[in-house]
């Protein structure tokens, strides 16, 4: 998928990763790519950097843990703002979805009114 | 554990292009490492150094990942500076004041020599503790009211560094300050009687240098971080 299209989405999109449950960076990236079909394979340099910001705006809370291996990780959760967050995000787009869904149709209809 | 020096040596790079904040760092490093660690581990082969390569590819270079994080890290190491400040002044006030409140307590007599001292060092103290304050506040303000812009800008470099420098004209308001009430209350223990009432105006002398002295120095390495993390931005 194009970058340049889920640019002011990504935020949401991490936080929909989250929605099943607490990940690592790692996890989240995979769940990303698992849910979307392998459609948004994003690069683990945006990731972090949305993490980190949505941590900062409370939409997220993260601790350490330890791995089997005794390895530190950091785990990331959904707080209550950040599923209000989501809620008030998927609305937008769906109402967004639904007007650009509305739009096409109209402009494949289009050209069969002018030839008729 | 397979290719652990690559990924060190990665995490490593990317800790020290965020060494102005050695506690993004440090937590950086560790979420950097784990990650590599795990795409490793979920390869066919923990040895893949193409899929290690990958992975690091996925990073993109430690210093333009690095650079993602500095406006966020800019803006809160700029607040973190002014709460250090106003808590600075509002704690040299309460040994200002409790120094005053103590004088009149105990009924401290007070020589003309010490009058003296009073007339000039007073006008100069509170004019001193006066800016400071209305500069901590400004300060504080200024650093509340501004948001982490999505991209790192020049502009917004600049900022943060004038509202450091701000804090610093503070420290040095308070300095001053503190050094006007080291005569004003040093004539005055001097000319005293050197009893348990000295204790107070002795104590809140004391926590006012360390408060002054504490504050200028935490200002002193956050320019020194503020600096290095500007030069992450060029």
């Amino acid at each position: 998928m194009e970058g340049e299209m889920l640019k002011g989405h990504l935020d949401m999109i991490v936080l929909a990763a989250l929605v099943g449950g607490p990940a690592h960076g790692y996890g989240i990236i995979q769940e990303i790519k698992r849910r979307s079909g392998g459609a948004l394979d994003l690069p683990e340099g945006t990731i972090y950097p949305a993490l980190h910001r949505l941590e900062k705006a409370g939409n997220l809370a993260s601790h350490w843990t330890k791995t089997e291996s005794g390895r530190k990780r950091r785990v990331y959760k959904m707080t209550r703002r950040g599923e209000r967050a989501l809620s008030d995000h998927r609305a937008l787009w769906q109402r967004f979805a639904d007007a650009i869904g509305g739009l096409f149709g109209e402009k494949a209809r289009a050209p069969a009114r002018t030839h008729s | 554990m397979p290719l652990r020096e690559p990924i060190a040596d990665f995490g490593s790079a990317v800790a020290r292009e965020l060494s102005f904040d050695p506690r993004l760092a440090r937590r950086l490093r560790a979420e950097v490492e784990d990650h590599l660690q795990e795409a490793l581990a979920d390869s066919a082969d923990p040895h893949d150094e193409t899929r290690l390569a990958e992975a690091m590819c996925a990073f993109g270079d430690p210093r333009t990942f690095a650079r993602q994080f500095l406006a966020a890290a800019l803006l809160s190491l700029a607040r973190r500076t002014a709460a250090v400040t106003a808590l600075a002044v509002v704690g040299m006030f309460g040994a200002m004041e409790a120094r005053a409140v103590w004088y009149g307590w105990v009924n401290w007599p007070a020589s003309d020599r010490v009058l003296a001292a009073n007339a000039i060092g007073h006008p100069v103290d509170r004019f001193a503790f006066a800016l400071a304050a209305a500069l901590a506040l400004s300060a504080l303000a200024y650093v509340m009211t501004h948001r982490v812009p999505a991209r790192f800008q020049a502009t917004f470099g600049w900022k943060i560094g004038f509202c450091i420098k701000l804090n610093a004209a503070v420290a040095l308001a308070l300095m001053s300050a503190m050094a006007t009430e080291l005569v004003v209350t040093g004539v005055r223990l001097f000319e005293a009687e050197l009893d348990a009432r000295a204790l107070v105006p002795f104590v809140s002398l004391t926590l006012e240098l360390a408060v002054a002295g504490g504050s200028m120095s935490y200002i002193l390495i956050m320019m020194n971080r503020c600096s290095r993390a500007l030069r992450l931005a060029a």
